[in-house]
């Protein structure tokens, strides 16, 4: 279905909260894009993805959901579709030593924090898509409980993998040490 | 856990650089809107639309055909089996149209990826099937052309369906000759645009996917 022919089926007033909500949470389709994209083009497209599928999906979406669930869902369902289809399954994670990102951010002046951001988002392009997303809902300091209902795992397993995901990023970030040093 | 917070601190930092550089809009969006809509299983969707009435127009041709040569085997056969591909057809493609129709991207993540996980595998799984059949399926539909010619083959010189079947059976051992030959070490490159091209991925991608899932899941 064409997304337009979605847009004439909304009401002028539900089409300015839809609005109102995706500036409030333009940030995760902005993060979500930055972590399952290895360019800004990518990135752009894939942002443009999300906030089509954000819309066509709107008219279902009932408002005692919360809508950064609801949209994290979205955006991450879109995001390991976008991963899936472009790019070749052996690539989909890459080893920290072939990691190639064109780097999201601009310089923020200190080489250090630039240096960290780099190092995060190599982190991240090394992970399956899966992990990829636990990874995000983590950094963004989500509990347990919203991240076990995003990804429709049990809680006690969000506690296992993120365990595991800990000690591989500690495990991840003391080679990079090493290798720098 | 400093590493970890140093993580968190520069998660932030990429946040804040990437709302200066991706201001995204209601303005951007309607930009959007105007390009095709390349995601999700539009394609597909169509595909399969137009298979249901491929398959509509085979099944009454077949069903017509045999239904007015009642009595007449090796006519009936060759509606019969039109009729029934032409059923299947429809079937696969109406089993792909309800996949779809179930998908809804609001779904927790990996209820939605196992979903399409399993539409990808019986998508493949059926594109073989429609591969091996399609070695076959020529060969009434050629032979009930040339009966509305005026010519019944099979009455005239039965050994001329013999070789049909005889190449049916040819184009099957090459096609599957391709298949095997391509997935040799050394071929991964063929194999792959081997699988691109037709059914998509092969069902061992779609299997992987769906174990990948099962174990993120598990584990």
């Amino acid at each position: 279905m064409h997304a337009s022919a979605t847009l004439m089926t909304v009401a002028p007033d539900a089409r300015q909260t839809f609005v109102d909500l995706l500036d409030q949470h333009a940030g995760i389709i902005r993060k979500v894009a930055a972590g399952y994209s290895s360019s800004a083009a990518d990135r752009h497209d894939l942002m443009q993805e999300i906030t089509l599928q954000l819309w066509r999906a709107y008219p279902r979406y009932s408002p005692e959901r919360p809508f950064a669930t609801w949209m994290y869902r979205i955006a991450l369902n879109v995001a390991i579709s976008f991963l899936r289809k472009n790019t070749r399954p052996g690539r989909q994670t890459v080893p920290l030593e072939d990691v190639r990102t064109e780097i999201a951010a601009e310089s923020s002046g200190d080489t250090e924090t630039d240096e960290r951001v780099a190092l995060l988002q190599k982190i991240i392009a090394t992970l399956d898509p899966l992990n990829r997303a636990l990874l995000l809902l983590f950094l963004d300091d989500h509990s347990y409980r919203e991240i076990a209902a995003i990804l429709s795992i049990t809680e006690t397993n969000v506690a296992t993998k993120l365990n595991r995901l800990k000690q591989r990023l500690r495990d991840e970030m003391l080679k990079l040490n090493q290798q720098d040093s | 856990m400093t590493e970890l917070d140093d993580l968190k601190s520069a998660w932030q930092t990429l946040s804040r650089s990437l709302e200066r550089q991706n201001a995204l809009s209601f303005a951007q969006f309607r930009e959007t809107k105007r390009t095709r809509f390349r995601s999700g299983f539009r394609p597909l969707v169509l595909g399969q639309i137009f298979q249901i009435i491929a398959g509509a127009l085979l099944v009454l041709w077949g069903a017509s055909f045999w239904v007015n040569h009642l009595g007449m085997a090796h006519l009936m056969i060759y509606g019969i089996t039109l009729h029934a591909y032409g059923v299947m057809m429809i079937i696969i493609a109406a089993r792909d149209l309800h996949l779809i129709k179930q998908m809804d991207y609001a779904a927790p993540v990996l209820t939605l990826q196992k979903q399409i996980a399993e539409l990808r595998h019986w998508h493949i799984r059926t594109g073989m099937w429609f591969g091996v059949t399609g070695c076959f399926i020529w060969i009434p539909l050629l032979l009930m052309i040339f009966h509305r010619l005026g010519a019944d083959v099979w009455v005239r010189n039965p050994a001329v369906v013999g070789w049909f079947v005889a190449s049916g059976l040819i184009s099957l051992a090459v096609l599957l000759g391709i298949v095997f030959w391509s997935r040799r070490i050394g071929r991964e490159k063929l194999a792959r645009n081997f699988d691109d091209s037709s059914a998509g991925r092969s069902v061992s991608r779609a299997q992987d996917l769906l174990d990948e899932i099962a174990r993120f899941e598990r584990e």
